[in-house]
């Protein structure tokens, strides 16, 4: 297919960032973010490792993910230039396309709230002219052409590996080492230093969301073992009063509070977008359930498991740095081990436990980093309250040992949730 | 919508590059930059800083009103005001003190010919404190006048010819980014690259051969790599014969030195100069390329003179893909007095009216004068206080003084320390004639649109302040153009004159080559030497500055060679791509990309010193001291630190704080790269 692509060549760039200041004089002064980065691949120049540069901003690619994914709308497609533009009129704050580029391309800008992007410089594009990034690379190392780029040199191209059809051929280092140097002047230092780059998502920051994925779990499970069905109305309440809170925690991140009603527009291809939607959806059901008229149960937890596994596809754009693409904090799995505990399935309750024990293990196994102890101790609780319960010992502290657990595995998991990231894909050591 | 306008212009910056450019103006505001592929060494684009300009012209923090300082804040006030009170003063020390007690000081801020216009008015007022000497490159540029007869080389697109290009203490990558085209394009076509520098830098990265040596210790590197390729007959026999005067007391002084004992002073393995020495000798044609800060050292001129010799007795001179690349005046064609000899004063320079000191040790030369002392002085297109050496004594010097004016754009350091401050005019607010010291063009510096705010171009404040003075009104119409774009292209179109090749309608075009050009460089094997022939021998250069007729390594004063350096870390302080000396760093868009100084030391080193990255460091010696953020680079050779020029003593990490006000052995240069520091953790 011919496609307007930019053409980077990584024998060229020098890194002087003059596509960055270029795209600024184009687009407007971009603080605290630019739309256009260079990455390099390492950061402390160690000797015998080579050193090289990555101009990168958005690659419009034809599956883009941002587009897919945005619950709100608020990207598009020029068809006729192949850029995907971003309407901050629409956006939401939400960040989620920030977790599902894979090339860094959207970035928040908190001071306004919403998502800032390359735009492809479509303007200039409709008028024959290349983006300004391309038109000013004083070393001629990024270029813009309109060429026939087909889907397997996409792949092959791109410096990050993903298959969305990116708009960037990269024309690879002739030499792929760095100068011929006397190692014997640097035999005075260690050859790495502990450094990981800035990961997009940890648990630090997406507290609100272990909270949300949790109380939305043991909300869930709870109507569906029907302990509602028993309660008064002051539980009632509270039990509504619950989801309140887990509906604003999960808006607390939204750059966008006032436009939150956007993110149920994109059910078509968002997760997201579905996810809120099955939330709405069961929280409304439960309410007409418990005040106005009587709902059959299996139909709003039937609602409510697919609300959990709609949070889960949420999480479906990482790459688990293991094999497995099923993790053990999974939101339905939390949801079934509560279930099982609420209506005393023993067997189910044993079952789940085992389950994801062995999904547990068999992760920190593979992961580079297993902190042993903090791992013991969370497989401790699991199976502490798999013995309480055949012991049949009080529920409360059933609940609060599993509980305790769940907490530490969900922040695991979003401490090991990884998305495709440039910074870590160039990232040499 | 206004009316949207494009010119061709080129960057007056002092930079090798000297990019032409397009610029976008949209009703009399700058508004974009494009490429101008005319200038065939700049065809792709400027670099970020030429881009920045586009931020720089409408900046905020521009100065845009004659400021005056008012118990230690800036106020407002007229230009006439301002001139009033300049004049006042000028006439109350030139008849107290005689016209020597004002110093007037320029630099290289921004090149034009219409900076001659200054010196008129200072004639004019009856002479003044002059400096002399420059900070950049005279060491280097001196050594290659006596060696070759002038300093010229190939025009910078013959580099992809070269076989070997050998790149020594440059890093164009930084300083002279449309170098690395030329580079790329002999490397596609199989040339071998060769870097010599203690750092490695992003030019360096995709070379063959990266040789790390003790900075300032070059001169004993390139002697020990004569001696292979003398004793190994790696050397054009022809080429020697013919153009080349005393190869062989050259060669009988090598006898001298054996490549062990050169390996230990300049830290190189025999191994790496036998393989960089195998390079030189075995693959033809070479390009060396010198860069300048080796020649800020105390022995940079012999450094350059020795690294010369090099290119001399291999014979790659003045052939396709062949030259000594330092720097090329063919397109200075306007000087009566080409560099470096315009900065060497005569017995009496410039007739009765001119006091000279050295720019090397502004500060100090500035406190030691009597008869009269220095009561006043005046800075344009300069900010000594941040970039001369020993920048604490240059400011102790200016707070001494009783009166300070200073035509600039921003607060500068040099500007904080002003009473008056004038508005200076950037590159698109009046038209000038500019050439390269590296590309071979001439070019328009383009008025592209009307000075922004109350700014007045330096001609026209030096016109009104003549009035002011009282000056005949024929004599300032001899002297100073009429301030009017009118009367600035005739006073232009008068110095095209002697040039039917150029005229100021071709200027507005495009870059026109210089109608002298060669463009292999000494073709002709015409050396405009004593003897006429390339000098290795070289009398003149023992005559003039009293060192060895011939090249040798010469100890520095400071550097790590000399006994009792009590400091044990080289600063070395070199250019950075987001400034152009103390230029360009503080606008948004250079932040965005480098927000905060820094200072690179090596990983052994840090870790010896419990300093990990980004810890703040003090950086001291007997002259000052700093603080700054380290940053890890494990390539940087051991026993090294680099502070990049141009940081701001504002920015707290100025490196002129810590260097020593020294000439170098040639030229009047400035040898504030023969710096020796310490540094430690600062604990917070």
């Amino acid at each position: 297919m011919v496609r307007n692509i930019f053409i980077f060549d990584q024998n060229k760039c020098v890194g002087c960032h003059a596509c960055v200041v270029a795209c600024m004089n184009e687009n407007g002064f971009q603080s605290p973010n630019q739309w256009r980065n260079i990455l390099q691949s390492q950061d402390f120049h160690f000797p015998n490792l080579p050193l090289f540069y990555l101009s990168l901003a958005c690659n419009h690619c034809e599956d883009a993910p941002c587009l897919k994914n945005c619950p709100a709308l608020a990207y598009s497609r020029d068809e006729k230039t192949g850029a995907i533009i971003h309407h901050p009129e629409k956006c939401i704050g939400c960040k989620y396309c920030t977790w599902a580029c894979p090339y860094d391309a959207p970035t928040f800008n908190a001071k306004i709230g919403v998502i800032e992007k390359c735009t492809f410089c479509n303007h200039r594009i409709e008028e024959n002219l290349k983006p300004a990034c391309a038109n000013q690379c004083p070393v001629g190392a990024l270029d813009f052409v309109n060429l026939e780029f087909s889907r397997e040199e996409s792949i092959e191209s791109s410096p990050v590996p993903v298959n969305v059809g990116s708009s960037i051929k990269i024309n690879k280092l002739r030499k792929e080492n760095g100068p011929e140097m006397d190692l014997n002047l640097f035999t005075d230092q260690t050859e790495q230093i502990k450094h990981e780059p800035k990961k997009k998502i940890t648990a630090h920051e997406e507290w609100p969301l272990i909270i949300f994925t949790i109380l939305s779990a043991l909300l869930v499970s709870i109507y569906a073992a029907e302990l509602t069905n028993s309660f008064t109305f002051s539980y009632k309440i509270t039990y509504l009063f619950f989801g309140v809170l887990s509906a604003m925690l999960s808006m607390l991140h939204l750059g966008k509070k006032n436009r939150a009603w956007r993110s149920v527009t994109n059910i078509r291809s968002s997760w997201l977008s579905r996810e809120i939607v099955l939330f709405s959806l069961f929280f409304t059901g439960v309410f007409c359930d418990f005040f106005i008229y009587d709902i059959p149960n299996f139909i709003i937890s039937f609602i409510g498991i697919l609300f959990l596994f709609a949070i889960d596809m949420i999480y479906r754009l990482a790459h688990w740095r293991w094999p497995i693409r099923i993790h053990s904090a999974q939101t339905l799995l939390i949801g079934i081990t509560f279930y099982a505990l609420f209506v005393n399935w023993f067997e189910l309750f044993a079952g789940i436990i085992i389950f994801k024990t062995i999904l547990y293990i068999y992760r920190k196994i593979k992961y580079k980093n297993p902190q042993w102890i903090i791992s013991t101790l969370r497989i401790t609780f699991a199976l502490a309250g798999l013995v309480l319960l055949y012991f049949e010992q009080s529920i409360y502290y059933i609940i609060a040992t599993v509980l305790i657990g769940e907490i530490r595995d969900r922040i695991e998991f979003y401490n090991e949730l990884t998305v495709p990231d440039p910074k870590f894909e160039l990232s040499i050591t | 919508m206004g009316l949207k306008k494009v010119y061709t212009t080129a960057c007056p910056r002092n930079c090798y590059s000297t990019c032409s450019f397009k610029v976008w103006t949209d009703d009399g505001k700058v508004i974009n930059i494009d490429p101008e592929p005319l200038n065939l060494a700049t065809p792709e684009g400027i670099c970020l800083k030429g881009l920045s300009y586009v931020e720089r012209v409408n900046s905020p923090k521009r100065i845009l009103h004659p400021l005056k300082k008012m118990n230690g804040q800036f106020i407002q006030i007229s230009w006439d005001e301002a001139l009033n009170e300049i004049a006042e003063k000028l006439t109350y020390y030139k008849s107290n003190f005689s016209p020597q007690s004002v110093l007037f000081y320029y630099a290289s801020g921004m090149s034009g010919l219409l900076n001659s216009v200054s010196m008129n008015f200072w004639r004019m007022y009856g002479g003044a404190t002059t400096v002399y000497g420059n900070l950049c490159w005279p060491a280097g540029l001196e050594a290659t006048r006596l060696t070759l007869g002038e300093a010229k080389h190939n025009v910078p697109w013959d580099l992809e010819n070269a076989k070997l290009i050998v790149v020594w203490g440059k890093n164009p990558a930084e300083s002279n980014i449309q170098q690395m085209i030329p580079i790329e394009r002999a490397q596609q076509k199989g040339a071998k690259l060769i870097f010599i520098d203690p750092r490695r830098t992003a030019s360096s990265e995709r070379s063959d051969l990266l040789v790390q040596p003790i900075p300032g210790t070059d001169g004993i590197l390139a002697l020990a790599i004569a001696k292979i390729l003398i004793e190994k007959d790696q050397i054009d026999h022809k080429f020697i014969k013919n153009y080349v005067l005393g190869f062989d007391e050259f060669k009988k002084s090598l006898e001298k030195t054996t490549i062990e004992e050169a390996s230990q002073v300049c830290g190189v393995s025999v191994p790496f100069i036998e393989k960089l020495a195998n390079f030189i000798g075995t693959i033809k044609p070479m390009t060396l390329i010198p860069g300048y800060g080796m020649q800020r050292y105390s022995n940079g001129g012999q450094t350059t003179r020795c690294l010369l010799a090099l290119s001399i007795i291999t014979g790659n001179i003045g052939k396709i893909g062949a030259c000594w690349h330092y720097a090329d005046l063919q397109g200075d064609i306007f000087s009566d007095v080409k560099e470096p000899l315009n900065y060497f004063p005569p017995k009496k320079p410039d007739g009765i009216f001119r006091r000279e000191i050295a720019t090397a040790k502004l500060g100090e030369d500035m406190l030691r004068l009597t008869n009269p002392e220095l009561k006043m002085a005046w800075v344009e297109r300069g900010n000594p206080v941040t970039q001369n050496p020993d920048s604490n004594k240059v400011k102790e010097a200016f707070r001494k003084l009783e009166f300070r004016v200073v035509v600039e754009q921003f607060l500068t350091d040099t500007a904080q320390e002003a009473d008056i401050v004038l508005p200076a005019k950037t590159m698109f607010e009046q038209s000038d004639i500019i050439s390269s010291y590296w590309n071979p063009y001439v070019q328009l510096r383009q008025k592209v649109i009307q000075p922004l705010g109350e700014v007045k171009p330096e001609t026209e404040i030096y016109y009104l302040l003549a009035k002011k003075m009282g000056f005949p009104d024929s004599e300032i119409e001899k002297n100073i153009p009429y301030p009017s774009d009118e009367a600035i292209e005739q006073w232009l179109t008068e110095k095209l004159k002697p040039f039917p090749e150029i005229t100021l309608e071709k200027l507005k075009q495009g870059p026109v080559l210089t109608p002298v050009l060669q463009e292999i460089a000494f073709s002709d094997y015409k050396f405009n030497t004593p003897s006429g022939k390339i000098e290795l021998n070289c009398e003149t250069a023992h005559k003039n500055w009293g060192v060895n007729p011939l090249p040798t390594y010469e100890k520095m004063v400071e550097g790590k060679q000399s006994i009792g350096s009590k400091y044990p870390f080289n600063l070395m302080s070199p250019n950075t791509k987001n400034r152009i000396h103390s230029q360009f760093g503080n606008l948004e868009s250079i932040k965005a990309v480098d927000p905060e100084p820094f200072a690179t030391i090596n990983l052994g080193d840090a870790q010896k010193k419990g300093i990990n990255d980004n810890d703040i460091i003090r950086v001291f010696n007997d002259r000052g001291e700093l603080t700054i953020k380290a940053r890890i680079d494990a390539s940087l050779r051991p026993g090294n630190i680099v502070i990049i020029n141009g940081y701001w003593h504002q920015e707290g990490s100025c490196p002129n704080a810590l260097s020593k006000g020294r000439e170098t052995d040639m030229g009047h240069g400035s040898a504030f790269h023969d710096n020796m520091v310490d540094y430690e953790k600062v604990n917070k």
